[in-house]
């Protein structure tokens, strides 16, 4: 019997100890992490589309963390996918004045080192490049199909949004 | 039982080489394959699992007597992966390109068989010291057996070596895919057991049966 008792007991003390010792952690590290991301989030948008003036947009849209313009009225879609982890993949999808997708990068990718290195190269993500309106058949790569899947379905949902939301996304301050 | 006439030095250096838990007890195959491509992410993740194991070994020597043993792989489990997500928080913030190179394998340490072994065969019979001098040999083991897997695949496959492009290198893209994994790791393996002399069990007559030490009809065991 006291052993029924003490046993719950103690595992209740260890998870709640290590809950408190991570919640201190995570309050430590919760400005670094997110100083991190966004500073990769400024890197990605740079090395991709060129320096220029990035302003995020008021438009929220389902699926979409945020919404980017730049100065030559491209639309970059920050979308958050997932490939083998779920939520794992974070996106930037271009599009340009012309309808058309003029970039699509990796920001950051939580699948295996060989997924996330297969999906990164520029021979399967250029094939994104210039499509106007969302298609369903993609070439995608064997031994990351999923991590594939995940990048599609993000260059479709921005060729969605931005379809259906043309104007206000061009003339939104 | 805890053996204390073993020196503290040897609880440290066991696990480099005799002992090592990748090249020599075949554990945390998972991970050595995975993300042995490239030497950088092979060093950080040896590092990250150094790290939770000294920290579980220490945690779990020091709650040793205090853990009942009906929920012993729980809170043992709940202590490891306590430590995982402390290194993920400190890696995402101070190191995330390390953080994006190591992917879904960083919070796969939790349930690696090196962690957890140890745990059950040596910290939870052993004194904190002991326990956490074996968390860095054993980490330090790990870690080097990686680096060398890493190392051989990246300069053979991509004729790099930390990213750095060597001059002159001929590089075997198999050694970077899964097969090159495989192949490179057989060598190492066979490398080590012919430094260390160690040789197959023979697992003919009564010499191979796991029960032949109690058997009273076993020959030569």
């Amino acid at each position: 019997m006291r052993e029924a008792i003490k046993a719950p007991i103690v595992l209740t003390v260890i998870c709640a100890s290590v809950c408190a010792l991570l919640a201190f952690a995570n309050d430590l590290t919760d400005e670094k992490i997110d100083a991190a991301a966004q500073q990769q989030l400024q890197d990605t948008l740079s090395s991709t589309f060129g320096e220029a003036e990035y302003t995020t947009l008021s438009q929220s849209f389902d699926g979409i963390n945020q919404v980017i313009r730049d100065t030559e009225n491209r639309v970059i879609f920050d979308i958050t996918s997932s490939g083998y982890t779920k939520d794992g993949q974070h996106l930037l999808i271009g599009i340009g004045a012309d309808g058309a997708v003029c970039g699509v990068t990796v920001v950051s990718i939580s699948d295996s080192p060989s997924q996330a290195k297969a999906v990164q190269a520029d021979t399967f993500l250029s094939q994104f490049i210039g499509l106007t309106e969302p298609t369903p058949t993609y070439d995608a790569i064997a031994g990351a199909t999923k991590s594939s899947d995940g990048i599609h379905a993000a260059v479709q949902l921005a060729l969605e949004t931005y379809t259906a939301n043309k104007e206000a996304l061009q003339n939104a301050q | 039982m805890p053996n204390k006439s073993v020196p503290l030095y040897k609880e440290l250096t066991k696990g480099i080489l005799k002992e090592n838990p990748t090249l020599v007890g075949l554990l945390g195959m998972c991970p050595t394959l995975a993300v042995t491509q490239e030497a950088s992410n092979a060093l950080g993740m040896g590092l990250a699992t150094t790290f939770v194991l000294i920290g579980s070994n220490i945690v779990i020597s020091a709650l040793r007597n205090v853990i009942p043993k009906s929920v012993k792989l729980p809170a043992y489990i709940v202590i490891i992966a306590g430590f995982v997500t402390l290194i993920e928080f400190l890696l995402h913030g101070f190191l995330p390109d390390l953080y994006s190179a190591l992917g879904t394998f960083l919070s796969l340490i939790t349930v690696n068989c090196i962690i957890l072994g140890r745990a059950e065969m040596f910290a939870c019979k052993n004194g904190i010291v002991r326990s956490a001098l074996d968390g860095v040999g054993m980490g330090l083991g790990f870690t080097l057996a990686l680096l060398l897997v890493g190392s051989v695949r990246e300069i053979l496959g991509a004729g790099t070596w930390f990213g750095i492009q060597l001059n002159g290198s001929y590089s075997l893209s198999i050694l970077t895919m899964a097969p090159g994994g495989f192949l490179i790791l057989g060598c190492i393996i066979a490398l080590v057991n012919r430094i260390t002399k160690r040789e197959g069990k023979d697992l003919n007559g009564c010499a191979g049966c796991p029960a032949a030490k109690s058997c009273p009809n076993a020959k030569g065991a």
